[in-house]
């Protein structure tokens, strides 16, 4: 048996808010936002830690399926082709509903990857797709965004700092409603 | 400079804001940065002061602030031969990086310019080029006041503070001084550090946009896919701006001081990224998502102080200025869109390096990044999942 991770983040917020912050003393309100911040951050990877690889995955799923989606649409001149074609390379082996990695790592290499040529599409087009691929690829990559948004502001609701957190869903139904 | 050489130059931009791009770039590597020690701050604050002829200079009563996300900050009480009281003054320095990097210079010229038209702290004392200090810094006189009522908790500065009773009294006055601040004539003002936007219609709005552009691509992590799209949308409705004023560009819920007894306003503060641009600017910015609050009767209260509609009525009423309902919108995305710039390049970059003296705040600070990302997708027309 070892100490869970759960209990190791428990018996460091008691330390902060029971023994140091009080010793922290009246003149040095820097050091007390710090150490406030130090239980804030705790309670949230708390919340957060377990549902990680989940989450990250589901972004990445998501991310792959914007991509996927770019490269269909896809239509102008050499600037345009290029960049589908070096997408749709990146694309290589991450069939739809396909194995994702199992690492946090290496999901976010894959997630950094793709983003990047993503940005290289859409920097293409405003030099030279076509209308209907220009108009295509702002409603593809807006449907994507407010699904995304709204997941990584559950995500981080518990931060406090969302003015409409009180409308947003737990973590563990956010996740459910993917599935 | 034609219109359409302009809209696809990334790389026009306002001079001094592009010689703080690059010095940003270039000192970046020297990190990663650690909070300076009370003796470290002292010795140069003693250099400072030694070089402009005081005798026997003390220093008492030295404590660093909490408050902000972008500068240490520290008080103190300066004592010297030559003074008959002892002078209460705030040094604000850059560390190695942060959220935003400007020119305390630029800063110290609009507070000095600004003294008289709105309350803003005296500044006494400029090392822009960190010679005494180590890193560039301005020490203004101290001012006395708050920049949120002391019982509204512990919430970051400037996110989702609470005014409660006080809001009768300094909304009023938020107003006025935005309004005035719009009405400052630049023009005959002492801004050497500050140049206008004037080569073309649309040039205060691109100088905004690019300036920001260049920030996310020498800084962010990764790429975002809305965020790119952003940067294609802003490039191509780049509004045209007439009537040229003084933008503060920050002014906000936490950026102001006020008397906790009386609700005066004591000083309007952070003025480091003040610029020559389009007042929609500042009127996009107050009515931000994020720096608002859902009061009790449910409804959305612009940096805590006005409902939506009551705030452009009486911006337009007290200014004599029409709001453009488009270039409103335009600034309300650059303005979110800014603050994704913060957080999601800064924020993860400077904290990544740990080139700041509050890395703690900036991770923190990062998650608000997809609340300005729904935000914009809002402005935008699209559909934000409910």
């Amino acid at each position: 048996m070892t100490p869970s991770i759960e209990l190791r983040i428990q018996t460091m917020i008691k330390a902060m808010a029971e023994i140091i912050l009080p010793a922290i003393g009246p003149g040095n309100d820097l050091a007390r936002e710090q150490g406030q911040l130090m239980i804030a951050h705790l309670g949230l990877i708390a919340r957060q830690w377990d549902k990680a690889l989940a989450y990250d995955s589901l972004c990445l799923r998501e991310m792959i399926c914007l991509a996927r989606k770019l490269c269909e649409d896809a239509a102008g001149g050499p600037q345009t082709t290029v960049a589908a074609t070096a997408l749709s390379a990146l694309l290589q082996g991450h069939a739809s509903g396909g194995e994702l990695p199992t690492t946090l790592a290496k999901i976010k290499e894959v997630r950094v990857a793709l983003a990047a040529g993503v940005d290289q599409v859409v920097r293409a087009t405003e030099v030279d797709s076509t209308p209907a691929f220009h108009a295509a690829s702002t409603k593809t990559i807006m449907d994507y965004a407010a699904l995304q948004a709204w997941r990584d502001r559950v995500w981080f609701a518990d931060a406090g700092m969302d003015p409409e957190r009180a409308s947003l869903p737990s973590i563990d139904d956010m996740l459910a409603q993917a599935k | 400079m034609s219109e359409s050489i302009a809209i696809v130059d990334p790389n026009d931009i306002e001079p001094e804001v592009k010689a703080v791009i690059d010095r940003m770039i270039s000192k970046r590597a020297h990190g990663p940065y650690s909070a300076r020690s009370r003796e470290d701050v002292t010795a140069g604050l003693q250099r400072l002061f030694a070089a402009q002829g005081y005798r026997n200079v003390r220093l008492t009563d030295l404590n660093r602030l909490s408050g902000g996300a972008s500068k240490e900050m520290f008080m103190f009480t300066l004592h010297h031969d030559a003074l008959k009281e002892p002078e209460r003054l705030v040094l604000r320095m850059d560390p190695l990086e942060s959220i935003i990097e400007t020119s305390r210079q630029r800063e110290a010229e609009v507070i000095r310019a600004l003294h008289g038209t709105v309350p803003v702290p005296e500044v006494r004392y400029v090392d822009h080029e960190g010679e005494f200090l180590g890193q560039s810094g301005v020490i203004t006189r101290f001012v006395s006041g708050v920049t949120k009522p002391t019982d509204s908790g512990g919430a970051v500065t400037g996110i989702g503070t609470n005014y409660g009773d006080r809001i009768a009294s300094i909304a009023p006055q938020f107003l006025n001084n935005l309004v005035a601040i719009h009405k400052f004539d630049w023009r005959s003002a002492d801004l050497p550090s500050f140049k206008a936007p004037t080569a073309y219609p649309k040039q205060a709005a691109l100088w905004q946009t690019n300036w920001y552009i260049r920030i996310w691509e020498e800084t962010a992590p990764e790429q975002i896919p809305l965020v790119s799209l952003i940067h294609r949308w802003l490039r191509e409705n780049a509004p045209e701006c007439t009537e040229l004023s003084l933008i503060h560009a920050d002014y906000r819920m936490g950026n102001f001081m006020f008397d906790e007894k009386s609700g005066e306003m004591t000083a309007v503060l952070d003025w480091e990224l003040a610029h020559i641009g389009d007042f929609h600017e500042d009127v996009a910015y107050v009515t931000q998502k994020l720096f608002g609050l859902v009061n009790e009767k449910g409804q959305f209260m612009c940096c805590g102080l006005f409902l939506r509609e009551d705030f452009l009525a009486e911006y337009e009423r007290l200014s004599g200025r029409t709001i453009n309902p488009e270039t409103l919108r335009y600034y309300e995305v650059v303005n979110a869109w800014k603050s994704v710039v913060h957080t999601f390049a800064s924020c993860l970059r400077v904290a990544k390096d740990g080139n700041n003296h509050q890395d703690i705040l900036l991770s923190w600070l990062a998650s608000v990044g997809h609340i300005c990302l729904n935000d914009i997708i809002g402005y935008l027309g699209g559909e934000k999942k409910a």
